[in-house]
């Protein structure tokens, strides 16, 4: 290690008297942590004004304990945002060595719909955990050493991190997307990473705290009122939301962003045709081309009709929490694999739409075998509306909206590894 | 148990910051501007109002309404949050009306009547059940 004359770390080793009197300190390590432990020196006492002060916060509810309760609550909700989410991730972007289940063919909207409500729920919550630590913010010393000026970097970043998932969250699904400077759904997905990592290391730091609070401290009617406030508000979020999901609760979903059972044919959409696409879509030379291993046919909606019909009842998942179920009827997908001969059981599907660019224009089947996995031409027994995909749409269970394809214009086969 | 915990927190930190300064998909400088605006709005604006308030609750009402009032104020707030972005209604789309498509204003209005006046009804029974939790 180099010695540099003057520098704390040395400092500490002149005050502790002859290097090598000290055995801890005097190992590598050792030193480092009395580096890092070390006091740092007080600010004067002058600048301690203002929310620095001592007496600056009255409410009489705030306590160990109560944070402790709310901090439980809060890191058990963000593990399953974070769970729920990373599986929408991983559905969306499936590493190959992992297999995924094609069911339930429901799944993806319980677990889709338990992220959004979850991390509604959360605005309460985490509303009140940091209104119950706001005058840690202001502790007095500010920096009391290396490693306690590291640790509040931490809960800096743990915090802003928090705030992050929640409210981009809350502006993506009402569709605002002016505020944030950034695409949602990468930021959204690698900010997770930083929460869920600030806040084990949040837990692993306060883990002695909370025992002892928990265990030591006696609680007062006031804060089981102000806890059970805390949750009355989540509830009637949940609520007031979760009906965008659970069909049932949709008559008091006064803040739902989306209405299942509403739109053209009674399903919601979210991606509307372009005129491009329309055209495209209402253009009598409209042909389905399905490719693979050097053979290749092309297929008139005419075509498509003549084929073997199947219907399946499959949801429309969308990313943003809300779900709406279908009656779905066209051609599977593994027969159209029979007409160039391809194996559907080792292959993938590439579906790419008659958009000509954008995000989601094309999406991969990964499971083609599946009987319900339809290249769906009809909804409810009449000809899909043109917002659902019209002429020919991808349908599959337990996959978010997102990758359901509208207006296919093409299937490239290829073997799956 | 504290050290794994730590440790495995702050390498999963790293995990996300590396892959965000990596994804070309991300705007890492709008990503740290709005994330420190959030955190600067939320801690120098947003708590000091609300501590203000619960400070202003505690000089002005009697001490029998501060439960009640309390109770009012976290559900209607933390309801308003969540609604503010669908009241405004920026994400509406002509093109789409299956987007935002309820009368948002009026919904949280009837939330925050609903709310008030349920707690501030059910005030005596909740002393009524507080007194005989005591005894």
């Amino acid at each position: 290690m180099v010695r540099h004359p003057g520098s704390r770390l040395n400092r500490a080793r002149d005050h502790r008297g002859a290097p090598d009197d000290a055995r801890v300190s005097g190992s590598r390590p050792g030193r480092a942590w009395t580096w890092l432990t070390e006091p740092l020196p007080a600010p004067p006492e002058g600048l301690r004004r203002g929310p620095l002060r001592a007496d600056t916060f009255g409410s009489p509810l705030r306590s160990t304990r109560l944070t402790s309760q709310l901090g439980i609550a809060l890191g058990a909700a963000f593990a399953v945002c974070f769970l729920t989410g990373l599986y929408s991730h991983v559905l969306q972007h499936p590493p190959g060595w992992l297999w995924l289940p094609t069911r339930p063919a429901g799944l993806y909207r319980v677990t889709q719909g338990l992220h959004v409500a979850t991390g509604l729920a959360t605005v309460p919550l985490l509303g009140a955990k940091l209104w119950s630590v706001y005058p840690r913010l202001f502790a007095w010393p500010p920096l009391r050493s290396v490693l306690h000026a590291a640790e509040r970097l931490t809960v800096a970043a743990l915090v802003g991190a928090a705030l992050f998932q929640v409210v981009s969250g809350v502006l993506n699904i009402a569709h605002w997307y002016g505020p944030m400077p950034f695409f949602f759904t990468n930021a959204h997905y690698w900010v997770a990473w930083v929460a869920i990592g600030a806040l084990i290391s949040h837990i692993g730091v306060q883990l002695p705290v909370v025992r002892d609070a928990l265990r030591r401290q006696r609680s007062s009617p006031a804060r089981r009122e102000f806890l059970l406030a805390v949750g009355i508000a989540a509830g009637v979020i949940t609520l007031a939301t979760l009906g965008q999901t659970v069909r049932s609760l949709s008559p008091i979903a006064l803040l739902a962003p989306c209405r299942p059972g509403t739109g053209p044919q009674g399903l919601p959409v979210n991606g509307i045709a372009s005129a491009e696409v329309r055209d495209a879509a209402f253009d009598p030379d409209y042909r389905l081309t399905v490719t693979g291993f050097g053979r290749s046919v092309q297929l008139s909606l005419a075509d498509l009709a003549a084929l073997p019909q199947h219907t399946a009842v499959l949801p429309i998942a969308c990313v943003e929490g809300w779900s709406s179920v279908g009656t779905w009827t066209g051609v599977r997908l593994k027969d159209l694999f029979a007409l160039i001969g391809a194996d559907p059981g080792a292959c993938v599907a590439d579906v790419e739409s008659l958009q000509a660019g954008g995000r989601y224009r094309s999406s991969s089947v990964e499971s083609p075998a599946d009987d319900r996995t339809l290249i769906a031409l009809r909804l409810g027994g009449e000809p899909l509306a043109l917002d659902h995909g019209f002429p020919a749409r991808l349908i599959a269970p337990n996959r978010p909206g997102v990758l359901q394809t509208k207006w296919v214009a093409r299937i490239t086969v290829r073997s799956a590894s | 148990m504290r050290r794994p915990l730590i440790a495995a927190g702050l390498l999963t930190m790293l995990y996300g910051i590396l892959g965000a300064m990596l994804d070309a998909e991300v705007n890492l400088l709008g990503v740290i501007v709005f994330g420190a605006a959030l955190l600067v709005l939320h801690d120098g604006v947003f708590l000091p109002l609300v501590a203000g308030a619960g400070a202003l609750m505690r000089r002005l009402v009697p001490p029998g309404w501060h439960a009640a009032v309390r109770l009012a104020a976290i559900v209607d707030l933390a309801v308003t949050v969540v609604a503010l972005p669908l009241v405004l209604g920026f994400g509406r789309d002509a093109g789409n009306p299956t987007v935002l498509p309820r009368p948002y204003g009026k919904g949280l209005l009837l939330i925050l009547i609903v709310t008030t006046v349920v707690v501030v009804a059910g005030r005596k029974g909740s002393e009524r059940f507080r007194r005989r939790g005591r005894r």
